[in-house]
Protein backbone atom coordinates (compact mmCIF):
# COMPACT_ATOMS: atom_id res chain seq x y z
CA UNK A 1 0.00 0.00 0.00
CA UNK A 2 1.10 3.56 -0.68
CA UNK A 3 -0.04 6.90 0.71
CA UNK A 4 -3.31 8.11 -0.87
CA UNK A 5 -1.65 11.54 -1.16
CA UNK A 6 0.74 10.16 -3.77
CA UNK A 7 -2.22 9.09 -5.86
CA UNK A 8 -3.85 12.49 -5.61
CA UNK A 9 -1.01 13.95 -7.70
CA UNK A 10 -1.93 11.64 -10.60
CA UNK A 11 -4.27 13.06 -13.26
CA UNK A 12 -6.72 10.13 -13.00
CA UNK A 13 -7.30 10.82 -9.30
CA UNK A 14 -8.17 14.51 -9.65
CA UNK A 15 -11.26 15.16 -7.52
CA UNK A 16 -11.60 11.57 -6.31
CA UNK A 17 -13.14 11.23 -2.82
CA UNK A 18 -10.73 10.42 0.03
CA UNK A 19 -12.40 7.09 0.81
CA UNK A 20 -12.03 5.95 -2.79
CA UNK A 21 -8.40 7.04 -2.93
CA UNK A 22 -7.74 4.94 0.17
CA UNK A 23 -9.21 1.90 -1.58
CA UNK A 24 -7.05 2.51 -4.66
CA UNK A 25 -3.99 3.06 -2.46
CA UNK A 26 -4.58 -0.34 -0.86
CA UNK A 27 -4.21 -1.89 -4.32
CA UNK A 28 -1.04 0.07 -5.06
CA UNK A 29 2.67 -0.53 -4.54
CA UNK A 30 5.75 1.51 -5.27
CA UNK A 31 8.18 0.06 -7.83
CA UNK A 32 11.55 1.82 -8.13
CA UNK A 33 13.51 0.98 -11.28
CA UNK A 34 16.96 1.46 -12.76
CA UNK A 35 18.02 2.69 -16.19
CA UNK A 36 17.75 -0.04 -18.87
CA UNK A 37 15.60 -2.25 -16.63
CA UNK A 38 12.63 -3.99 -18.27
CA UNK A 39 9.44 -2.96 -16.46
CA UNK A 40 6.97 -5.08 -18.41
CA UNK A 41 7.09 -7.34 -21.41
CA UNK A 42 4.93 -7.64 -24.48
CA UNK A 43 2.78 -10.77 -24.55
CA UNK A 44 2.72 -11.22 -20.78
CA UNK A 45 -0.49 -10.94 -18.69
CA UNK A 46 -1.27 -7.33 -17.73
CA UNK A 47 -1.81 -7.77 -14.01
CA UNK A 48 -1.08 -4.16 -12.95
CA UNK A 49 -1.75 -0.69 -14.28
CA UNK A 50 1.39 1.44 -13.91
CA UNK A 51 1.69 5.17 -13.29
CA UNK A 52 5.05 6.71 -13.92
CA UNK A 53 5.86 8.90 -10.93
CA UNK A 54 9.40 9.87 -11.92
CA UNK A 55 11.93 8.99 -14.61
CA UNK A 56 11.42 8.09 -18.27
CA UNK A 57 10.35 4.84 -19.90
CA UNK A 58 10.62 3.77 -23.54
CA UNK A 59 7.68 1.90 -25.06
CA UNK A 60 9.06 -0.75 -27.39
CA UNK A 61 7.36 -2.89 -30.03
CA UNK A 62 8.91 -6.09 -31.28
CA UNK A 63 8.11 -6.43 -34.98
CA UNK A 64 7.62 -9.78 -36.73
CA UNK A 65 11.25 -9.79 -37.88
CA UNK A 66 12.37 -9.50 -34.26
CA UNK A 67 13.40 -5.90 -34.87
CA UNK A 68 12.58 -3.65 -31.91
CA UNK A 69 11.12 -0.19 -32.43
CA UNK A 70 10.81 2.47 -29.74
CA UNK A 71 7.49 4.15 -30.48
CA UNK A 72 7.18 6.46 -27.51
CA UNK A 73 9.00 7.77 -24.46
CA UNK A 74 6.89 8.32 -21.35
CA UNK A 75 7.49 10.87 -18.61
CA UNK A 76 6.19 11.43 -15.08
CA UNK A 77 2.38 11.37 -14.91
CA UNK A 78 1.98 9.00 -17.88
CA UNK A 79 0.06 5.71 -17.76
CA UNK A 80 1.70 2.39 -18.67
CA UNK A 81 0.38 -1.15 -19.10
CA UNK A 82 -3.14 0.08 -19.91
CA UNK A 83 -4.01 -3.49 -20.96
CA UNK A 84 -4.69 -4.14 -17.27
CA UNK A 85 -8.00 -2.30 -17.78
CA UNK A 86 -8.93 -3.64 -21.21
CA UNK A 87 -9.52 -7.27 -22.09
CA UNK A 88 -7.86 -9.59 -22.97
CA UNK A 89 -5.45 -8.10 -20.35
CA UNK A 90 -2.32 -9.00 -22.29
CA UNK A 91 0.51 -6.48 -22.66
CA UNK A 92 0.87 -5.16 -26.22
CA UNK A 93 4.29 -3.53 -25.79
CA UNK A 94 7.37 -3.68 -23.60
CA UNK A 95 8.50 -0.94 -21.25
CA UNK A 96 12.23 -0.30 -20.79
CA UNK A 97 13.55 2.29 -18.34
CA UNK A 98 15.35 5.15 -20.09
CA UNK A 99 16.43 6.59 -16.73
CA UNK A 100 16.20 5.66 -13.07
CA UNK A 101 12.74 6.32 -11.68
CA UNK A 102 9.72 5.15 -9.72
CA UNK A 103 6.32 3.91 -10.83
CA UNK A 104 3.15 3.08 -8.93
CA UNK A 105 1.66 -0.33 -9.71
CA UNK A 106 -2.08 -0.84 -9.11
CA UNK A 107 -3.60 -4.32 -9.13
CA UNK A 108 -5.67 -4.55 -12.30
CA UNK A 109 -8.43 -6.86 -11.11
CA UNK A 110 -9.18 -4.82 -7.99
CA UNK A 111 -9.01 -1.57 -9.93
CA UNK A 112 -11.50 -2.84 -12.52
CA UNK A 113 -13.88 -3.75 -9.71
CA UNK A 114 -13.50 -0.28 -8.15
CA UNK A 115 -14.21 1.34 -11.53
CA UNK A 116 -17.49 -0.59 -11.87
CA UNK A 117 -18.52 0.18 -8.29
CA UNK A 118 -17.56 3.87 -8.65
CA UNK A 119 -18.39 4.73 -12.26
CA UNK A 120 -17.47 8.42 -11.87
CA UNK A 121 -13.94 7.30 -11.03
CA UNK A 122 -14.11 4.62 -13.72
CA UNK A 123 -15.07 7.23 -16.28
CA UNK A 124 -12.08 9.44 -15.39
CA UNK A 125 -9.75 6.44 -15.31
CA UNK A 126 -10.93 5.09 -18.67
CA UNK A 127 -10.67 8.57 -20.21
CA UNK A 128 -7.05 8.60 -19.08
CA UNK A 129 -6.49 5.18 -20.66
CA UNK A 130 -8.15 6.38 -23.89
CA UNK A 131 -5.83 9.42 -23.97
CA UNK A 132 -2.85 7.13 -23.52
CA UNK A 133 -4.07 4.95 -26.37
CA UNK A 134 -4.68 7.99 -28.55
CA UNK A 135 -1.12 9.23 -27.92
CA UNK A 136 0.30 5.75 -28.60
CA UNK A 137 -1.66 5.55 -31.85
CA UNK A 138 -0.32 8.94 -32.95
CA UNK A 139 3.25 7.91 -32.09
CA UNK A 140 2.87 4.64 -33.99
CA UNK A 141 1.48 6.46 -37.02
CA UNK A 142 4.49 8.79 -37.02
CA UNK A 143 6.73 5.71 -37.04
CA UNK A 144 4.66 4.29 -39.90
CA UNK A 145 4.96 7.53 -41.89
CA UNK A 146 8.73 7.47 -41.38
CA UNK A 147 9.13 3.77 -42.31
CA UNK B 1 -5.17 27.18 -33.78
CA UNK B 2 -4.81 25.64 -37.21
CA UNK B 3 -7.75 26.35 -39.48
CA UNK B 4 -8.15 25.65 -43.19
CA UNK B 5 -4.56 26.11 -44.21
CA UNK B 6 -2.16 23.29 -45.02
CA UNK B 7 -3.86 21.14 -42.41
CA UNK B 8 -7.37 21.65 -41.10
CA UNK B 9 -8.66 20.96 -37.60
CA UNK B 10 -11.04 18.34 -38.92
CA UNK B 11 -8.23 16.50 -40.69
CA UNK B 12 -9.37 17.43 -44.20
CA UNK B 13 -6.92 18.69 -46.77
CA UNK B 14 -7.99 20.93 -49.64
CA UNK B 15 -5.71 21.62 -52.58
CA UNK B 16 -2.54 20.39 -50.87
CA UNK B 17 -0.46 17.26 -51.17
CA UNK B 18 -0.92 14.92 -48.23
CA UNK B 19 2.01 15.01 -45.80
CA UNK B 20 1.08 12.52 -43.07
CA UNK B 21 4.32 13.06 -41.15
CA UNK B 22 3.76 16.81 -40.95
CA UNK B 23 0.09 16.31 -40.01
CA UNK B 24 0.89 14.12 -37.01
CA UNK B 25 3.84 16.25 -36.02
CA UNK B 26 1.56 19.28 -35.71
CA UNK B 27 -1.44 17.36 -34.31
CA UNK B 28 0.86 15.82 -31.70
CA UNK B 29 1.67 19.27 -30.32
CA UNK B 30 -1.95 19.90 -29.37
CA UNK B 31 -3.05 19.05 -25.84
CA UNK B 32 -4.97 15.91 -25.01
CA UNK B 33 -7.99 17.90 -23.87
CA UNK B 34 -8.41 19.34 -27.34
CA UNK B 35 -9.22 15.91 -28.68
CA UNK B 36 -10.93 13.84 -26.03
CA UNK B 37 -12.67 16.35 -23.82
CA UNK B 38 -12.49 19.80 -25.38
CA UNK B 39 -15.30 21.58 -27.17
CA UNK B 40 -13.30 21.38 -30.42
CA UNK B 41 -12.31 17.92 -31.52
CA UNK B 42 -9.72 16.85 -34.03
CA UNK B 43 -10.28 13.83 -36.21
CA UNK B 44 -7.16 11.72 -36.40
CA UNK B 45 -8.06 9.80 -39.54
CA UNK B 46 -10.15 9.90 -42.68
CA UNK B 47 -13.27 7.78 -43.02
CA UNK B 48 -14.20 6.70 -46.55
CA UNK B 49 -17.29 4.59 -47.26
CA UNK B 50 -16.38 1.17 -48.59
CA UNK B 51 -20.04 0.33 -49.25
CA UNK B 52 -23.41 2.09 -49.03
CA UNK B 53 -24.60 2.30 -45.44
CA UNK B 54 -25.98 4.39 -42.61
CA UNK B 55 -24.30 5.79 -39.52
CA UNK B 56 -25.72 7.56 -36.50
CA UNK B 57 -24.03 10.86 -35.59
CA UNK B 58 -24.21 12.01 -31.96
CA UNK B 59 -23.23 15.58 -31.03
CA UNK B 60 -19.87 15.30 -29.26
CA UNK B 61 -20.23 18.22 -26.88
CA UNK B 62 -23.64 17.08 -25.64
CA UNK B 63 -22.47 13.48 -25.37
CA UNK B 64 -19.45 14.45 -23.27
CA UNK B 65 -21.77 16.40 -20.97
CA UNK B 66 -24.09 13.38 -20.65
CA UNK B 67 -21.11 11.17 -19.81
CA UNK B 68 -20.11 13.45 -16.93
CA UNK B 69 -23.68 13.73 -15.65
CA UNK B 70 -24.25 9.97 -15.96
CA UNK B 71 -20.89 8.45 -15.11
CA UNK B 72 -22.13 4.84 -15.33
CA UNK B 73 -22.97 5.54 -18.97
CA UNK B 74 -19.75 7.55 -19.39
CA UNK B 75 -17.69 4.65 -18.10
CA UNK B 76 -19.25 2.22 -20.57
CA UNK B 77 -18.93 4.74 -23.42
CA UNK B 78 -15.27 5.54 -22.65
CA UNK B 79 -14.46 1.83 -22.32
CA UNK B 80 -15.88 1.37 -25.82
CA UNK B 81 -13.78 4.30 -27.08
CA UNK B 82 -10.69 2.75 -25.51
CA UNK B 83 -11.47 -0.62 -27.17
CA UNK B 84 -11.82 1.11 -30.54
CA UNK B 85 -8.49 2.88 -30.03
CA UNK B 86 -6.89 -0.41 -29.00
CA UNK B 87 -8.13 -2.06 -32.21
CA UNK B 88 -6.94 0.92 -34.28
CA UNK B 89 -3.55 0.72 -32.60
CA UNK B 90 -3.30 -3.01 -33.33
CA UNK B 91 -4.14 -2.41 -37.01
CA UNK B 92 -1.58 0.41 -37.29
CA UNK B 93 1.04 -1.75 -35.67
CA UNK B 94 0.43 -4.50 -38.24
CA UNK B 95 0.97 -1.88 -40.95
CA UNK B 96 4.21 -0.82 -39.27
CA UNK B 97 5.42 -4.43 -39.15
CA UNK B 98 4.68 -4.81 -42.86
CA UNK B 99 6.33 -1.50 -43.88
Amino acid sequence: MISPERLRKQPHCAGAPEELLRKVAMLADERPFRKDEGLFEEGMPATHLLFLESGEVNIVYTLGSGHKVTVDTLAAGDVMAWSALLEPHVLTASGVARTDGVCIAIQGEGLRKLCVENPAYGYVMMTQVARTLRDRLTATRIQLAAA
Amino acid sequence: MILHNAISLDGRLDGFNLDVGLYYEIAGRLGADAILSGSNTILTAFGVARTDGVCIAIQGEGLRKLCVENPAYGYVMMTQVARTLRDRLTATRIQLAAA
